[in-house]
């Protein structure tokens, strides 16, 4: 077989630094057509790295990517993809509120003819996609009850389906069953054959040794080994990947007939992430756990310290029963945490370093309730310069400070707990090598007094050289404990690795991930249908006279748009309770432009016009300083609530607005075809709006926005984009409830609209609008509106005091909210 | 380095020029400067409020029931007296108490993972609710002169909110600057996941903390009734967008994690002095240099210049916030 001379993707002395700390160095790296070209490294090798250039999320600091022979710069997700890139992530991301063939669509790119969202296709699509898959999958289905092997072969199928000339794979099969996997290595072949280049980066030695045509081994940033496939037997690929034998001198500590001070026997973690664990830490002793990212170790320390839930097993400290409920009661016990992942759940960003070291144990400092600030500093200092911590002050906010400094100051965080045990989760992570060199100094000098150390590390030398026994985690399981001195980095390598295919934890990962979901809209209209009837029936015919329905329905055709302008907001995670305040200033002005005019067609255009202007300006407004600020739209809305009101006051000198032309009050008024044309104003904008959120793309882009931001963003769905045509859409609709109430009544007052941003907010929530986003329809909020607004006819009706009214609209809202919230299971 | 103090600086110094333009407002317009006490009441008392606010944003959440909390302690001191004939002292007693539970209600549903913001908007539509079924139209007046004295007298001088601000205000300083309660609160709005992670109590405090905030609405509730001198269902209506505005123009961040209680008192002067201000100004017209005409200056202008200062604030704030250095 002649390789053709072009290769598909090729990088040329590729280069790229994280905080100036080289994560690839210098890497030569090529694909060609109709070859599977393996990628193996230990974790933080540089995989990750060399993926996320490739997709586009990254740019290479130095260095050329070249694809079939041109340079090109992959500024973005959509730019590998127009390349011809498919990309496979470890852990897939899915639009959780979509149905699974929209899910698919969006991730493709969603098919459109003359300008309209092609459902058929999307259906069609999905349905001869998942076909092959020989899973029985609806594509109607929501894409939320999908398992995790599940979602990965869907994830699969569709990049597959984009016909890709580059296919990359991370971990493909580390959450699929033996037959999953046959299936994928059955398309890989085929997709050989027609002279797709494959990446495919895995731990899994035989899945190797079976697909790869070329092998590359990073170490390091740097390319420690690449030829054919075959020419290295497993044993010697796995010493490449962990490097020479390191010089390391095992460490000379007399530890028999050391007491314990942490053990463990049978440990289960509730929700399956490792199983029967035992193991136990001696008094100065450290002890290593190394395992690949994802075999269960963090979730195992994390457990010990009662972050997360043991379902079985035993624990003692010393001599004494422990039982882990939380970190604090953990730290009183003696045992003290680093996480892992140390910007997210580590540090306290913008706060001071002295606030960062002191946390876990003010107690030290407090006498008769206060902190004495002054001991406090004088012990960070102190501890600060013992820790080597460069800074400028101990009130520095510890966001400035390097990496290896932010970690030295977490570790003196564990040291000020006074703990019998240190559980360190990467301790060196993204550390400089002086910092990594002065942070295995500390280590030791705490086992000198006696703590009792677990390193966990995903770096065979580091636990090589600084432990006296290490654990190796497997696939949630102890796959054995290793006296350092009695082993070598092959042996270790080798018992992390996953193992050939007999998945008994198939079963766990095929559960879906949320068992049960309550349908949005069933109490909505079950609670509908029985307050209609039970008002029907008890009214004496009042409720179902046409003039109490025609009223009903003049009432929803203002209240139904503000719902539905409340719901198309919260699609988008946004809220905005300045509607009330924009639907009376867009009144105002269509107001006083009609006021005591004659009523010509061009006035009554000019008025509404500007009435809707308005409205969309004011919504524009909202979400563009939100996005330019960066904060909840919330805060925003609060302000422009007060500053819409105060235009208004402005504009009508804090008059009511009278006088106005008849033909403007009967456009809404009058009886078309029997209904009050503001019924017909109402469905024609439910129409309008239901047609774009259904129809077109940028109406669907708000759903998968609102669904998951971080997928949208991967499927090139801009935030300021969706955010600006939904905070826009809500303004029009309050502008055009606006109109239809000032025609109504004939005249406004400065007060109108007050307290209807709670009202709409509560019919979109009734009408089964998430809170959370990516959930709602027009349909769902107008009927919500028209909920309450039976009810509260139904309160006239039966006599019941109309201050009762607020209290069941309360009662309602909390109600629906905490519906919500049941709803929505907490996840994982 | 550099850069941070100048933003330091910077964010520092709009409050205070805020505040100094706003007392220019004030006085050039007072014959007397004692003329300011008795109009600084209604202000102490959302002062008070803003406290508890602060706290409470401090975490990154926020409390839009505080307004009906308000109302419905007023009301159920307002029912308890006059219809079911409770001593004035019980009933009071009962209001404050009501302040806290319902306070405490929004700070079980937050703990169990609700967002403040959906509880609060929710709990504040039920709490004004149960107000309006209560008392109905009803002004209910009559109150006994010694518990008028609450909203309108003095000690020594000084008007008795203010005597309640200053209390209040030293307790909540030291709460929130010099306890383990106030470490917890910067913890949780600065990082969430790390103050989990490094043994805060997350959903202790979270239910401390919206319970305090409901008994200071509670407390503020007798002050505000008695200045009135009656209890009436839509009482407190509002109040919740002024009690943050206070907190956002003194400089607190609104994601959580930077404020302070002094920071507050400074936005309650500006937002107090403003609207003082504006008002003693009247309609005047003020002519601006290169302006033809004048700029008219109304009650209108006034809600429309608090609004954008308020978004204006919060915004600058967080451009001008420690950043990350990189983040990869």
């Amino acid at each position: 077989m002649s390789v053709p001379s072009v290769p598909l993707l090729q990088f040329t002395r590729v280069t790229r630094r994280f905080a100036g700390v080289p994560a690839l160095r210098e890497i030569d790296f090529d694909v060609r057509p109709g070859e599977v070209h393996a990628i193996v490294g230990e974790n933080g090798a540089g995989k990750s790295t060399l993926l996320n250039l490739i997709a586009g999320v990254l740019a290479p600091d130095e260095g050329t990517i070249t694809i079939e022979g041109t340079s090109v710069r992959l500024t973005d997700p959509q730019a590998a993809r127009r390349c011809g890139i498919a990309i496979c992530h470890q852990e897939p991301d899915i639009f959780e509120d979509l149905s699974l063939a929209e899910s698919i669509a969006l991730s493709r790119g969603l098919p459109t003819r003359a300008g309209s969202v092609d459902w058929p296709q999307i259906w069609q699509q999905a349905r001869r996609i998942l076909e092959h898959l020989g899973e029985s999958l609806d594509p109607r289905q929501p894409a939320r009850d999908l398992s995790v092997a599940q979602r990965q072969v869907v994830q699969l199928a569709t990049a597959l389906s984009l016909n890709p000339k580059l296919l990359l794979l991370d971990e493909p099969t580390s959450s699929l069953s033996a037959r999953e996997s046959e299936w994928l290595f059955t398309q890989l072949a085929e997709r050989q054959r027609l002279g797709t280049g494959v990446i495919y980066i895995s731990h899994r030695l035989e899945e190797i040794e079976r697909l790869a045509t070329r092998v590359t081994i990073l170490r390091d940033g740097r390319v420690a080994w690449s030829g054919r496939s075959g020419e290295l037997s497993r044993a010697e690929m796995i010493c490449r990947m962990v490097g020479r034998e390191t010089e390391w001198i095992p460490r000379e500590v007399g530890l028999v007939d050391v007491p314990n001070v942490l053990t463990g026997s049978g440990l289960h973690d509730a929700r399956g992430r490792f199983r029967e664990i035992s193991f136990s830490v001696r008094a100065g002793e450290v002890l290593g756990v190394y395992g690949l990212v994802g075999a269960g170790r963090s979730e195992w320390a994390q457990a010990l310290v009662g972050l997360r839930s043991l379902s079985r097993g035993t624990l003692s400290i010393g001599e004494v029963p422990y039982r882990p409920e939380d970190p604090a009661q953990a730290m009183q016990a003696g045992l003290a945490y680093l996480p892992e992942d140390r910007l997210r759940q580590g540090i306290f960003p913008s706060l001071s370093i002295r606030h960062n070291l002191g946390i876990s144990s003010l107690g030290r400092w407090i006498t008769g309730g206060l902190i004495s600030r002054r001991h406090e500093r004088r012990d960070a200092t102190s501890l600060c310069d013992r820790l080597g911590v460069r800074r400028q002050s101990v009130e520095q906010p510890i966001c400035e400070l390097s990496g290896g400094n932010q970690q030295k100051v977490m570790l003196g965080r564990c040291s000020l707990a006074d703990p019998r045990v240190l559980l360190l989760d990467e301790p060196t992570r993204g550390v400089d090598v002086a910092a990594r060199h002065e942070i295995h100094g500390w280590i030791g000098e705490a086992t000198r007094r006696g703590v009792g150390v677990v390193l966990i590390s995903s770096e065979l030398p580091e636990v090589l050289q600084y432990s006296d026994r290490i654990l190796v985690f497997r696939e949630g399981e102890l796959a054995g404990t290793f006296e350092t001195r009695a082993t070598n980095a092959q042996e270790l390598a080798r018992a992390a690795l996953p193992m050939e295919k007999d998945r008994a934890d198939a079963a766990v990962s095929r559960l879906p991930l949320r068992p049960s979901r309550l349908g949005p809209l069933a109490p909505l209209v079950g609670t509908m249908l029985a307050l209609g009837l039970l008002l029907a029936t008890t009214t004496r015919g009042r409720f179902t006279s046409p003039e109490n329905l025609l009223g009903l329905l003049e009432k929803i055709s203002v209240s139904g748009l503000l719902a539905m302008g409340a719901s198309v907001v919260m699609l988008v995670r946004g809220i905005d309770i300045s509607s009330g305040s924009l639907f009376a200033l867009s009144a105002a002005s269509a107001g006083l432009i009609l006021s005591g005019s004659d009523g010509s067609p061009g006035r009554l255009l000019y008025a509404i016009g500007a009435g809707l202007l308005v409205g969309l300006c004011g919504g524009l407004f909202n979400a563009g300083a939100s996005l330019w600020g960066r904060i909840q739209p919330i805060v925003v809305t609060l302000g422009t609530l007060t500053v819409f009101r105060g235009l208004l006051l402005q504009l009508t000198g804090g008059n009511a607005v009278t006088n106005l032309p008849a033909t403007f009050r009967q456009g809404v008024t009058a009886r078309w075809l029997g209904l009050p044309a503001g019924v017909w104003w109402l469905a024609l904008a439910l129409l309008l709006m239901s047609w774009f959120l259904v129809s077109t793309v940028p109406g669907r882009w708000l759903y998968a926005w609102g669904s998951n931001p971080r997928a949208a963003r991967l499927a090139g769905i801009p935030q300021t984009h969706t955010w600006l045509v939904a905070f826009g859409l809500g303004g029009l609709c309050a502008a055009l409830a606006a109109l239809l109430e000032l025609a109504q009544n004939g005249s406004m007052q400065t007060v109108m609209g007050t307290g209807y941003e709670l009202r709409a907010i509560t019919a979109a929530v009734l009408g089964g609008t998430a809170v959370a986003g990516g959930r709602g329809t027009p349909w769902g909020a107008v009927l919500g509106a028209l909920l309450l607004a039976m009810l509260q006819n139904g309160l006239v009706l039966w006599g019941v005091s109309q201050f009762r009214y607020d209290l069941v609209l309360g009662v309602l809202l909390v109600g629906a909210m905490v519906w919500e919230r049941l709803a929505r299971k907490v996840s994982p | 380095m550099n850069a941070s103090i100048r933003q330091r600086i910077a964010r520092e110094s709009i409050s205070w020029l805020l505040l100094v333009f706003a007392l220019g407002l004030v006085f050039s317009r007072l014959p007397r400067a004692a003329g300011i006490l008795p109009l600084w009441r209604p202000w102490a008392e959302l002062g008070v409020l803003s406290l508890g606010m602060t706290a409470v944003i401090l975490t990154g959440g926020i409390d839009l029931s505080i307004g009906s909390i308000v109302t419905l302690s007023g009301a159920v001191l307002g029912y308890l007296w006059q219809v079911t004939g409770l001593p004035l002292g019980v009933a009071a007693s009962a209001a404050v108490l009501t302040g806290t539970l319902a306070g405490a209600l929004n700070g079980f549903a937050i703990s169990w993972g609700m967002s403040p913001l959906v509880t609060t908007l929710a709990s504040m539509a039920l709490y004004s609710g149960v107000s309006m079924a209560l008392l109905e139209q009803n002004r209910i007046t009559g109150f006994p002169a010694t518990f008028l004295a609450l909203g309108n007298g003095s000690l020594a001088g000084v008007p008795s909110q203010l005597v309640l601000l200053i209390v209040a205000a030293t307790v909540l300083a030291v709460l929130v600057h010099a306890t383990r309660f106030g470490r917890y609160l910067f913890s949780l709005g600065d990082q969430r996941k790390s103050a989990q992670f490094a043994g805060v109590p997350v959903k202790r405090v979270e239910r401390s903390l919206y319970a305090l905030n409901g008994f200071l609405a509670g407390l503020v509730a007798l002050w505000y009734t008695a200045r009135r001198g009656a209890a009436v269902a839509d009482a407190g209506q509002g109040l919740e967008l002024q009690v943050i505005a206070c907190v956002v123009l003194g400089g607190t961040r609104v994601t959580g994690g930077s404020g302070s209680i002094a920071r507050t008192l400074l936005g309650l002067g500006i937002l107090a002095h403003l609207e003082i201000g504006l008002r003693l100004w009247g309609n005047q017209t003020i002519t601006l240099p290169g302006f033809g005409g004048g700029v008219t200056l109304t009650a209108n202008a006034r809600l429309i210049l608090i609004g954008l200062l308020v978004i204006l604030v919060a915004l600058l704030n967080e451009r001008l916030a420690p950043r990350q250095r990189d983040s990869t």
